[in-house]
């Protein structure tokens, strides 16, 4: 292992701390944050972090206040996620503790990089059932990279700045620093902090060798994408791979954009939900080229039925998914971009499989042309990305329309796609296109959200109108919770129990209760005028679309079958 | 399937908690601990396992965590306690 000089990581400054000053427990740790290159968090106040927001006033880090908690953590992961730096959300002990959990999971099952920071009761009361005492330490150890409880002032400072490096470096997470309240007042000298080496891996020449001599003797190989290539910073090495070897390509619901949507060796998206051309080439590949990937159940479908004859070359940044599920026959170490640059020479005799897959492609690509006059949404969502543009940001909710975006809309990069993809959180996409927005003003941000989704996280509508967040929001409104519904009906002998939404507010009237401006339509004829008037309103707006509460979502692979097994209208 | 694990950590908050945690969440039992704090700050975990899957991705998992300097399967003991 080799080490070289910290750097700058997301915009962190290395280096120790040049402040002898005697200060606040608070005061130091809002100091770190900005000697961390944070210059924006997200929370909630309550009364065991009250002095952290009391030290706030004087500083320069921009606070955005949520209606809820869960949208704090939610956002501060659309912040990270669309900036490519930390989001940072802190909340108050006991209930503001717990509601961000969620939104930590989230970060944690993405490997979004994430600081919570929460208050906590004074030291002489912890352990003992005080006010608004909750063990948040041992509750979100499950889900976080690493946590820490400071019991002292003058190590806030320090940990503050160790917790901003650990949750960026290496495979990204979130990390969590509980703040008693008496530490939070007291004053002190912080102690110094110097960050560590940086350790960088050297890449393996025999495995790459071994890498390249598999490429170059498969007959059909797949470039498999997941979402550890837009976290290592590596689609650019990604799309010379591609362009070089014109390998056929798919990604998981993460990766997608890491490759653009509409390069001609694209695929789509693999797995429950994928695109027929995908899962039909992955299943019959003798090689799969793993890339920032882990195998995810909804990517494989039944796992011992998973490209059963394919080798496998799997690269990641975290050695502990290397044989986690699937085992790897060549697994390079190292800097993937690196690795895929040392790839992008292999060549091999792929030309029929290349045909066949683009044969493949022809066959099963969407089509647009449903009957009826009705709104049909997977039609809106393509003509929506293509008037949002190739730099727009789409943040979703989780469900059908979720799968829709994934399908149809145009990505030309991973960062512009925002999506709860691991842990599958209804309520994220209100609060993550906030906080791309905030982390990135000049690009516009479109949220599409079901009538479940939007519900669990609407008091965030409030924080739009607050700062003037011009998110355009379009809700797919099937008076159901759509993807329930569908199992039921397909699993479940339409059995339908507790999805009915029909008796759902108007969410026009919502909208235009927190001042945001709403409209809403339901005749296919209508979708293009209100398209423009939602990308061309000045502020945040709320497009209200009926759709078909009997809209399925296809090709789907049923649970507990292979890939091979697709249901659907074109599978 | 049993197996015995040797794991050095460092005596920081939760650290233990931490181990056992993933042990557990990876799909393991632990059926044998014992723990010995040495001088450095740091201690010597060896326990005893059992869980159908591979325990050499459970020691990669237990490698990630920071507190964590080395996670690796030892012989086990033909009977008696662990390592003492």
């Amino acid at each position: 292992m080799q080490t070289q000089p910290s750097q700058d990581t997301a915009g962190m400054r290395a280096g120790t701390l040049q402040q002898p000053a005697q200060m606040s427990g608070a005061q130091w740790l809002l100091r770190a944050l900005e000697d961390a290159g944070v210059d924006t968090v997200f929370g909630y106040p309550g009364g065991a972090i009250m002095p952290v927001y009391d030290a706030l006033v004087d500083s320069p880090v921009r606070h955005i206040l949520t209606r809820h908690e869960q949208g704090a953590a939610l956002a501060a992961d659309g912040y990270a996620r669309a900036g490519d730096r930390l989001g940072v959300c802190m909340a108050t002990s006991g209930p503001g503790a717990t509601n961000l959990l969620t939104g930590i999971a989230n970060a944690h099952m993405d490997s979004i990089p994430l600081l919570a920071i929460t208050g906590q009761v004074a030291t002489g009361l912890m352990g003992t059932d005080a006010f608004q005492e909750v063990d948040v330490f041992g509750m979100s150890m499950p889900v976080v990279k690493h946590s820490w409880v400071v019991r002292d002032p003058a190590d806030v400072y320090g940990v503050i700045r160790e917790a901003c490096r650990v949750a960026t470096e290496g495979r990204p997470g979130p990390v969590l620093v509980d703040l008693p309240k008496d530490v939070a007042s007291a004053t002190g000298t912080a102690r110094p902090w110097q960050a560590p080496q940086k350790r960088v891996e050297p890449i393996c020449s025999q495995s790459l060798a071994a890498a390249h001599g598999l490429i170059e003797n498969s007959q059909k190989p797949v470039l498999y994408i997941g979402g550890g290539v837009v976290l290592a910073s590596a689609e650019e090495a990604l799309r010379r791979f591609a362009a070089a070897t014109g390998i056929p390509a798919v990604a998981t619901l993460k990766g997608l954009g890491a490759l653009d949507t509409d390069s001609p060796s694209f695929l789509g998206m693999l797995g429950m939900h994928g695109n027929a051309a995908a899962n039909h080439a992955v299943q019959n590949s003798d090689l799969l080229i793993v890339a920032g990937a882990r195998f995810d159940d909804r990517a494989t479908g039944r796992l011992d039925g998973f490209a059963p004859n394919a080798r496998v070359i799997h690269m990641d940044a975290d050695s502990a998914e290397i044989g986690k599920l699937r085992p790897a026959d060549v697994a390079p170490r190292g800097d993937l971009s690196s690795l895929l640059d040392g790839l992008s020479t292999a060549r091999g005799r792929w030309h029929s499989w290349q045909a066949h897959c683009a044969q493949l492609k022809q066959r099963f690509k969407p089509r647009y042309d449903a009957p009826g006059t009705g709104v049909y949404a997977p039609a809106l969502l393509r003509q929506l990305s293509l008037k949002a543009g190739e730099h727009a940001f789409v943040s979703c909710d989780v469900g059908q329309h979720q799968m829709w975006v994934a399908q149809h809309w145009r990505m030309a990069s991973g960062r512009n796609h925002l999506t709860s993809a691991g842990l599958g959180t209804m309520g994220y996409g209100l609060p993550a296109a906030m906080g791309a927005w905030l982390a990135c003003p000049e690009r516009p941000v479109v949220c599409v959200s079901g009538d479940g989704s939007i519900m669990m996280n609407i008091q965030e509508l409030a924080t739009l109108r607050r700062y003037g967040i011009p998110v355009k929001i379009v809700l797919l409104d099937n008076a159901a919770l759509g993807l329930v519904r569908q199992w039921q009906e397909l699993f479940h002998a339409e059995r339908y129990s507790e999805v009915d939404l029909s008796d759902n507010p108007d969410f026009t009237e919502v909208a235009q209760a927190f001042g945001i401006e709403a409209f809403s339509v339901s005749r296919r004829d209508e979708v293009d005028a209100a398209l423009d008037q939602l990308l061309t309103a000045k502020g945040p707006a709320l497009l209200h679309v009926k759709i078909d509460p009997r809209a399925n979502v296809w090709p789907l692979v049923p649970p507990g079958h292979d890939n091979a097994s697709m249901l659907g209208e074109q599978s | 399937m049993k197996h015995q694990l040797h794991v050095q950590l460092e005596n920081s908050e939760g650290a233990l908690l931490r181990v056992l945690g993933t042990v557990e969440r990876r799909g393991f039992a632990i059926t044998g601990c014992r723990s010995n704090a040495n001088d450095s700050g740091h201690s010597d975990l060896y326990l005893t396992v059992s869980g159908a899957r591979h325990p050499d991705i459970l020691c990669r998992q237990l490698e990630r965590l920071l507190d964590v300097k080395s996670a690796s399967m030892i012989a086990a003991p033909a009977s008696g306690p662990l390592p003492a």
